[in-house]
């Protein structure tokens, strides 16, 4: 049987597709063209076929639209045992996935299915004499492993952020297949009691082009305000170290590092975190790094691109009013 | 009811990492280990279980080298009942597949098992993969990425909340299944002396690939998918531009620069 496309499973949510959608396409698209193959897109939901063009729009030569009622909100089981009958059909050289509670929910487990294996959270794909490799982090960052498979197909899932979005071409064309569900592929053994949407929290950490976090070198949970108005400067996601986690200040969905979220945003800024491994192996990946501390010999103050040796109680309140009157002007 | 959970042995975050640069794998010797801390925070979670369903019976299960047996003392001086240790020469190189193919035999040795309970991710490999794997091939289903978790023994499910991308979610799942660990609330409890003399009574057994039943081209580095190109230290950070003074000018160079580098 021949293998053929790299295919990314494409995730949708609120009727428009998540951005790391767009980022697998941004992946893939390189993969394709140095392979001669085409890049194929699988979307799984319900009334999501709107969405089909977007993924084309975006690099997609072929899209197949999935659509049940019970694949929304889409659950291990039923994404599993859709996506086996998929691929059992395409035959694909590669699949990727996001890093994302679906790509750490499914990916290993169609892998097992199909016999093989994949390499995760890949900030790096590329071809080399026919073959993916494929750069993923060990030990927090502190090493990278660059493997590859000749075993079928190819799978990866690739760090949120990592890759950059590629422009829409809103006049590209390519085919939409839909892709009939069987009712038996969408029982699921786990039920959904409650979803709890924590409306204060518009943005989370691993979705962020930027981060602002805070250490315990704020002072305490009342002056988060600075880092709440930073972030809002910079419609930033708010991120926390695990001291402040620790102390209750912060929720634990805020915490960035080893045993928190590993992040890879566009620009970090650290302001009062001191940087301990288990925070850098969290991220160092970060494309740009800002941090603001008061010890200039601090480990944040290694990994960080700009450095501001300050007390943050002084420094943000100035940043703030310059982002402000920054702002102001353009506007003008 | 019996609950496993998995223990994996992994290299201190703190320590520096060596490859042989022949096999590309990590040298353990001279490293020191412990457990892998999210597996720590899953053992945290059963042992809260255990706290308030005595006749629980928690048997942890592990894939490693002979020195994980430290490790394994530490979860059973914590109150774990027993414990498995897969360990062969053969698995040296496992991929995740491999590693969930001898912990699924070892599991199905272990007798009825009623959940399994594994951390989200180890802090070395980092694949978030190999505890579902196992599910696969046993054939159960999964709530992944928990943050709490509660036994409901009356109708044997386990209700686990999850953190995804800016909600909670509380999901039911019914027996036997597996659960994955991230943080929870509490931070892992420290080993009493009681607890510290009654290891050494418990039962630590060793099994290898012979007495799984598993072929030695299922496992280790014969039977991993994918191979190790290389192994790369990452990309060198620029040196950083350090700015002192006084906090209005050292904010305004802060927004220039970040206007210069297009980021805001």
């Amino acid at each position: 049987m021949s293998h053929n496309g790299i295919w990314i499973v494409a995730e949708a949510a609120e009727g428009d597709l998540k951005s790391i959608s767009v980022e697998l396409l941004a992946a893939a698209r390189p993969l394709a063209d140095a392979l001669g193959q085409p890049v194929g897109a699988v979307l799984l939901g319900h009334e999501v076929s709107p969405l089909a063009q977007k993924l084309i729009a975006f690099g997609a030569d072929r899209v197949i639209v999935a659509d049940h009622a019970a694949l929304q909100p889409l659950r291990t089981e039923p994404a599993l045992e859709t996506l086996t009958h998929v691929f059992e059909e395409f035959t694909p050289e590669a699949i990727l996935f996001g890093n994302t509670p679906l790509g750490k929910d499914v990916a290993g487990r169609l892998g097992v299915r199909f016999g093989t294996t994949l390499t995760t959270d890949c900030t790096k794909l590329e071809v080399v004499e026919g073959l993916i490799h494929k750069t993923h982090p060990v030990f927090g960052g502190s090493n990278l492993t660059v493997s590859t498979s000749e075993i079928r197909p190819q799978m990866a899932t690739i760090r949120p952020k990592a890759f950059a979005r590629g422009t829409e071409d809103a006049g590209r064309s390519g085919e939409v297949i839909p892709f009939a569900v069987d009712d038996a592929w969408v029982t699921s053994r786990t039920t959904v009691k409650d979803v709890i949407r924590e409306a204060a929290r518009k943005l989370s950490v691993t979705d962020a082009e930027i981060i602002v976090t805070g250490g315990r070198g704020m002072g305490g949970p009342e002056n988060w305000h600075l880092i709440e108005g930073l972030a809002a400067e910079l419609n930033a996601a708010t991120g926390a170290s695990r001291a402040v986690v620790d102390a209750g200040w912060r929720p634990h969905g805020e915490q960035v590092g080893q045993t928190g979220k590993t992040v890879s945003p566009k620009l970090y800024v650290a302001c009062g975190v001191s940087g301990a491994i288990q925070h850098l192996v969290g991220m160092r990946s970060s494309r740009y790094i800002i941090a603001i501390n008061t010890d200039a010999e601090a480990p944040i103050m290694k990994v960080a691109n700009v450095a501001i040796v300050g007390d943050v109680h002084e420094v943000i309140p100035h940043l703030i009013a310059e982002f402000k009157a920054a702002r102001q002007a353009a506007a003008v | 009811m019996r609950v496993v959970v998995c223990l994996k042995h992994v290299p201190d975050t703190n320590e520096p990492k060596r490859y042989d640069p022949e096999t590309r794998t990590l040298v353990r010797e001279g490293l020191q280990s412990i457990i892998n801390p999210m597996d720590d925070y899953a053992l945290e979670q059963v042992l809260q279980w255990k706290d308030s369903h005595p006749d629980l019976e928690i048997v942890t299960v592990t894939v490693g080298p002979e020195a994980a047996r430290d490790t394994i003392k530490k979860a059973l001086a914590k109150g774990a009942d027993r414990a498995v240790l897969v360990t062969d020469s053969r698995l040296a190189g496992s991929d995740y597949l491999g590693v969930a193919r001898a912990l699924a035999a070892a599991i199905q040795q272990i007798g009825e098992v009623d959940v399994l309970v594994a951390g989200v991710r180890s802090s070395d490999s980092d694949t978030y993969q190999t505890a579902p794997a196992t599910a696969e091939l046993l054939g159960w289903p999964q709530v992944t990425l928990g943050k709490q978790a509660s036994l409901q023994t009356d109708d044997r499910t386990v209700v686990v909340e999850r953190d995804v991308e800016g909600a909670v979610e509380v999901l039911t799942v019914g027996m036997p299944a597996l659960v994955t660990i991230g943080k929870i609330a509490t931070e892992p409890r420290l080993p009493s002396f009681k607890g510290i003399m009654a290891a050494n009574k418990k039962e630590l057994k060793a099994l290898s690939l012979d007495d799984l039943g598993l072929a030695a081209d299922q496992v280790g580095a014969a039977g991993a998918c994918t191979r190790v190109v290389s192994i790369l230290d990452p990309e060198p950070r620029p040196a950083a531009m350090t700015l002192t003074g006084a906090a209005g000018e050292v904010s305004r160079k802060l927004v220039e620069y970040l206007h210069g580098e297009k980021l805001v």
